[in-house]
C-alpha cells in the first residue's frame, strides 16, 4: 500500500510539469473561447398547443392525450426547424413584400439552394422548447426562442445603436418565424387531411365494393350452376325450424316400415310353401290336409274340400246300401278320388302361386331398399349444397357490413378535411418578446471554466499515468532491483558541469 | 597553495594533479565502499561499463579511481581508459590520449610506460592511439599480460570500457576481469538495455556486481516524500 501509494505521487510528481502545463493550457482555452464567443438576444414567442381531437379513421387505437401532445409539441419543434419555415422567416426578414399568403414555394426553394450555409446557421439560432424541460408532457404550451446572435464585424461594431437593431432584428425574425410557421402548419395539416380523404374515397371505399361484388357474384354462380331447382327445397328445409335431417328421417323410417312387412309377408309364405311340400310329398291323395292359409286365401281349394266332405258323407251313407246301389257306389268312390286328385292338383298350383309371389316380392323389396339408399345419397348431397349455400351468403352479408362501415367513414373524413381547412389548434399567447438591447446574454464563464477543469484533470492524470506506463526507463532503485534482479550500488545525483577539478 | 604542490612535487612532471568537487568526492566514496569494502567483488580490479553511450561510465571511473586513491588510504589506483571507440578520459582529466593502452599493447611493451602519474597514488593510462584495429588489440594476448601486470603493481585497477550495447569489447574484457559496474543513466535508460547488457556480459564470464543509477532525479518533493 505504501509503495503503490509512493508508486503514484512519483508518477505525478515526476509529470507535474506537464499535468500543470495541460491544465493552464485547456482552461485558458476554455475561457478565452467562452470570453468571446458571441453573445445573442433572446426573442420568445409562447404559444398554446390545442392538439386536434380529430383522429385518424384509419387508425384503430386511440393513444393517450399525453403521448399525443408530446408528439404534437415534436412535430411542431420539426416544423419549426424545417427549412421551409426558415426560407419563408428569412425572406420576409430580407425585406421580401409579395404581399397575401407569403413568398411561394419556388421562391422559397430558390431561397434554399442559395444559401444552404446561412440556412444551417439560422437554424442554430431557432430552438423550441416547453417549460418542464424538452419532453414535458403535462403541458399545452411550448416556446420558440430565437437567439439572435449580436453583429461580429467591427464595421458593426462601431455604428452606433448596433445593439438596438440587433435586438431589434431578433425580435423581428421571431415575429416571421411565428407567421411562416403558422401558415406551413396551416398548409400540412390541409395536405394531410386531404391525402387522407383522398386515400379513403378512392382505396378503401373501391377495396370494400370490390369485395362486396365478387361475393355477390359467387353467391349466384353458385345458384346457377350447383343449386339450380334444388333452392325452393333448400330454403323451406331451412326455413321449416329442424329442416334436412326431420325429412331424411321421415322417409326413411316409411321405407322402412314397408320393408319390414314385406319381410313378414316373405316369411311367412316360406313356411307355407315348406309344409305344402310335406303335403305334396304324401302318395296317397286322401292323406291330404289342407293348411287353414290355403283354405282362406284359395276357394276353390275349399269348395273341394266341400266337396271332398260332401262325398265321404255320401259314401257313408251309400255304404250300407252298397249291394243295391254298387254302381252308384262305384261313381261316388270314382268321384270322390277325382275330387282328391283335384285337391292334390289345386294344392300343387297354390304351391307354384306361392312360389310367384315370393319371386314377386322379394324383388319389389329390393327395389325398395335400392330406392331408400338413392334417397339416402340425394339427402347429403343437398346438406352439402345447403351449406355451401350458408356459408356464401355469410361472406356476402359480411362484405356488406364492411361497405356500409366504409361509406361511413368516407363521410366523417370529408367531415374531418372539411374542419381542418380551418384548423385552429395553435394560439400564439405571448408575442415575440423584445430582447434588452444594453444585455445580451452571454455563456456562463465559471460552469464552462469548471467543465473544462474536471476535463483537464482527467487528461492530465491519464496523460501522466499513460506516459509512466508506457516509459521503460528505469526510475530508481526499486525498479532497477523489480526488473533486473541487480543490487544498486548507489546512485549519483546531478552534479553539475564537471565534477573534476583539475589543476 | 596547490600550485606550489604540484610545481614543489618532481615526482609527476607530466601530468597535473586533480581533484574531485567535495559533493562528487562524498558520493564516489560512498560507492567505492559499497564496492569494494562490501565483499561483492572477487578481485580489486573492476569494469566500469554502460549499456548505451553517454550514459557516463567514464565520469564514473574517473570519480571511482579519484575517491579510491586519496592519500590518506595509501591504496595504489590505476585507472585505465579501455574505451577505445570513443576515449574520453584524458580529456576529462586534461591529459595526453599518446602514449597509452594502445601503444603498449599493439608493441607488446612494458605498462609503465604509459602511465601518466596523477598522484602518489593514482596512475593513469590512457588510450593511446586508437586508429589500428581495435579488436585485433583486444584479443591478443598481450591485454591479459597486461593486466595482470596492473593488478599486481596497484591495490585496485579501475576500467573504462566502450558501451556493452554497441561494441563486443566490454564483453570481451568482461571475460578477463570479472567484476563489472553497471552505470544506467536515470529515467533515460530503458530497462530492456540494462538487462540485454547485462546479459551480454555474463555471457563471457563476467559477473554483474551491481547497478550505478547516474544522474539519479529524485521526483517525489522533500515534505511528501516523508509520508509516504
Amino acid at each position: 500500500m505504501n509503495r503503490t501509494l509512493r508508486e503514484i505521487v512519483r508518477i505525478l510528481a515526476s509529470r507535474f510539469l506537464g499535468m500543470v502545463l495541460i491544465l493552464v493550457v485547456m482552461l485558458g482555452a476554455a475561457g478565452v473561447v467562452t470570453w468571446f464567443s458571441p453573445r445573442w438576444y433572446r426573442s420568445e414567442t409562447t404559444l398554446l398547443a390545442k392538439p386536434s381531437r380529430m383522429v385518424n379513421p384509419l387508425e384503430q387505437q386511440q393513444i393517450a392525450n399525453r403521448d399525443q401532445v408530446s408528439l404534437f409539441v415534436a412535430t411542431q419543434r420539426e416544423i419549426i426547424k424545417s427549412d421551409d419555415v426558415l426560407a419563408a422567416a428569412l425572406l420576409q426578414l430580407d425585406g421580401w413584400d409579395g404581399g397575401g399568403e407569403g413568398p411561394s414555394d419556388q421562391e422559397i426553394r430558390q431561397y434554399i439552394d442559395q444559401n444552404t450555409t446561412k440556412m444551417r446557421q439560422v437554424s442554430g439560432y431557432v430552438n423550441v422548447v416547453t417549460p418542464g424541460g424538452p419532453d414535458a408532457t403535462f403541458t399545452q404550451t411550448f416556446t420558440i426562442r430565437v437567439d439572435w446572435p449580436e453583429q461580429r464585424s467591427e464595421a458593426a461594431k462601431l455604428a452606433t445603436g448596433s445593439d438596438v437593431l440587433a435586438a431589434r432584428k431578433a425580435q423581428a425574425f421571431a415575429q416571421h418565424l411565428v407567421k411562416a410557421y403558422l401558415h406551413r402548419y396551416v398548409q400540412l395539416e390541409r395536405q394531410r387531411a386531404s391525402a387522407g380523404t383522398k386515400f379513403l374515397t378512392e382505396k378503401s371505399l373501391a377495396a370494400a365494393r370490390t369485395m362486396l361484388d365478387s361475393a355477390t357474384a359467387e353467391l349466384q354462380a353458385f345458384i346457377d350452376q350447383e343449386l339450380k331447382g334444388d333452392l325452393l327445397q333448400l330454403i323451406n328445409m331451412a326455413s321449416t325450424g329442424g329442416g334436412l335431417e326431420t325429412g331424411e328421417a321421415s322417409l326413411k323410417t316409411g321405407a322402412q316400415a314397408q320393408i319390414n312387412a314385406m319381410d313378414a309377408r316373405l316369411k311367412e309364405l316360406r313356411t307355407l310353401q315348406k309344409v305344402l311340400d310335406t303335403e305334396l310329398a304324401k302318395k296317397d291323395s286322401a292323406e291330404l290336409v289342407v293348411p287353414d292359409a290355403v283354405t282362406r286365401g284359395n276357394s276353390s281349394v275349399g269348395l273341394l274340400q266341400e266337396k271332398i266332405i260332401r262325398l265321404k258323407l255320401r259314401l257313408n251313407e251309400l255304404q250300407p246300401r252298397y249291394t243295391e246301389a254298387y254302381q252308384e257306389l262305384r261313381n261316388v268312390k270314382a268321384e270322390l278320388a277325382e275330387a282328391r286328385s283335384d285337391l292334390r292338383d289345386q294344392l300343387t298350383k297354390q304351391r307354384t302361386r306361392t312360389e310367384q309371389e315370393i319371386t314377386l316380392l322379394s324383388s319389389r323389396r329390393d327395389e325398395l331398399a335400392s330406392h331408400v339408399a338413392q334417397s339416402q345419397k340425394r339427402v347429403d348431397d343437398l346438406a352439402a349444397k345447403a351449406a355451401n349455400y350458408q356459408r356464401l351468403q355469410r361472406a356476402v352479408t359480411t362484405a356488406q357490413g364492411i361497405y356500409d362501415a366504409e361509406r361511413q367513414r368516407v363521410a366523417s373524413a370529408v367531415t374531418a378535411e372539411q374542419l381542418a381547412s380551418n384548423p385552429i389548434l395553435v394560439t400564439v399567447l405571448g408575442g415575440p418578446s423584445r430582447p434588452d438591447p444594453v444585455r445580451p446574454r452571454r455563456p456562463i464563464v465559471w460552469l464552462n471554466m469548471l467543465v473544462a477543469l474536471v476535463a483537464a484533470v482527467i487528461i492530465a492524470l491519464a496523460y501522466a499515468f499513460l506516459a509512466d506506463h508506457f516509459d521503460h526507463s528505469i526510475k530508481g532503485v526499486g525498479d532497477a532491483e523489480r526488473y533486473l534482479g541487480v543490487p544498486v550500488l548507489g546512485s549519483i545525483p546531478k552534479l553539475g558541469r564537471g565534477i573534476v577539478r583539475v589543476r | 597553495m596547490m600550485t606550489v604542490m604540484t610545481e614543489t612535487n618532481p615526482e609527476m612532471p607530466t601530468s597535473s594533479k586533480a581533484s574531485l568537487k567535495p559533493r562528487a568526492d562524498e558520493i564516489f566514496r560512498g560507492l567505492w565502499a559499497s564496492l569494494f569494502y562490501s565483499g561483492r567483488t572477487g578481485g580489486k580490479s573492476v569494469l566500469v561499463c554502460s549499456s548505451g553511450s553517454g550514459e557516463g561510465s567514464s565520469t564514473v571511473a574517473c570519480g571511482l579511481a579519484l575517491a579510491g586513491s586519496e592519500p590518506a588510504s595509501g591504496a595504489r589506483v590505476a585507472l585505465v581508459d579501455f574505451n577505445l571507440r570513443n576515449p574520453s578520459l584524458h580529456r576529462i582529466l586534461k591529459l595526453k590520449q599518446s602514449p597509452g593502452v594502445c601503444d603498449v599493447i599493439i608493441n607488446n611493451g612494458q605498462p609503465e610506460t604509459a602511465a601518466q602519474v596523477l598522484s602518489s597514488t593514482l596512475d593513469v593510462y590512457t588510450a593511446g592511439d586508437v586508429s589500428g584495429r581495435l579488436l585485433d588489440v583486444l584479443r591478443g594476448e598481450t591485454v591479459q599480460r597486461f593486466l595482470d601486470t596492473l593488478s599486481g603493481g596497484y591495490d585496485y585497477v579501475v576500467v573504462d570500457v566502450a558501451p556493452a550495447n554497441q561494441f563486443p569489447d566490454a564483453q570481451v574484457l568482461a571475460g578477463l576481469i570479472k567484476d563489472v559496474v553497471l552505470v544506467a543513466y536515470t529515467e533515460q535508460t530503458p530497462r530492456e538495455a540494462v538487462a540485454q547488457a547485462k546479459k551480454r556480459l555474463e555471457a563471457n564470464g563476467g559477473k554483474l556486481v551491481g547497478l550505478t543509477l547516474n544522474m539519479r532525479t529524485y521526483p517525489i518533493p522533500k515534505f511528501l516524500y516523508r509520508h509516504v
